[in-house]
């Protein structure tokens, strides 16, 4: 036979139990979203920002390896450099130039690469409502 | 019989620290989110061969390297936002965007030691 005090207290355990699920169900998604709402879109931002400068800096350093031989630093400038070690006699620097020139070559081929790949993150920032 | 339901009461209690217990780590094992596969490489960067002489060496990533993706593909389970656009973001592409800007950040670090040289 149930006394009402037992009947009192299965009715309290009871809603422990179901007050204890239901927290243990809503803590950790209300931190979950808490986690996803703020972060991400603040990372994005930060790396989208990062865009305008790096493509300062690409373009600088583009427009400096396609100078003329007067612009140092340029492959032009660089292969000046080249032919007057040569004529000059001397072939150890000419070689380290040479090696440099090629090195240099390769690196405005990926720079325009990235230049390029710049230019498609920055839509693609937009496109996720980052103003860059 | 009073000795029978306290008993009963004990046994109950256990019961549903228990359940409580379970409940909970299963939650909490939720609470940072699926784990996010990292987006692959979208470049391999290859060191240039070494100059026999003393020319100065720039790491210059492989011109035949991987596509110009701007996009990780979508993993299976990842973290995920609506941005102001709303358009939804993931973990992976903000992840795959930050590693694409810090490698091309690396280049212009090398390009410009070089330059510095002549």
């Amino acid at each position: 036979m149930t006394t009402p005090r037992r009947s009192i207290k299965s009715t309290i355990m009871l809603g422990a139990v179901v007050l204890s699920a239901g927290a243990a169900m809503v803590v950790p998604s209300a931190a979950y979203a808490a986690s996803n709402s703020g972060e991400l879109p603040a990372r994005l931002q930060r790396a989208c920002l990062r865009i305008p400068n790096l493509e300062t800096r690409t373009d600088n350093v583009i427009a400096r390896l396609n100078g003329d031989a007067s612009t140092k630093g340029s492959l032009l400038w660089l292969q000046a450099q080249i032919d007057e070690a040569t004529a000059k006699g001397r072939t150890q620097l000419a070689t380290v130039l040479t090696n440099r020139l090629a090195v240099r070559t390769q690196t405005l081929q990926v720079l325009t690469q990235r230049q390029t790949r710049l230019t498609k993150l920055a839509d693609l920032c937009r496109a996720h409502g980052v103003d860059v | 019989m009073v000795r029978r339901d306290h008993l009963r009461s004990t046994a109950m209690m256990i019961a549903t620290l228990a359940v409580v217990v379970g409940l909970a780590s299963c939650g909490s094992s939720d609470a940072g989110g699926p784990s996010v596969p990292s987006a692959p490489a979208a470049t391999l960067p290859a060191t240039t061969p070494t100059p026999t002489t003393t020319a100065p060496t720039v790491t210059v990533p492989a011109t035949t390297a991987a596509p110009e993706t701007t996009t990780a593909p979508a993993p299976l389970a990842t973290e995920v936002a609506t941005t102001t656009a709303g358009v939804t973001v993931s973990d992976a592409e903000v992840a795959d965007l930050e590693k694409q800007l810090d490698e091309i950040d690396q280049l212009l670090a090398g390009v410009d030691a070089d330059l510095s040289q002549d």
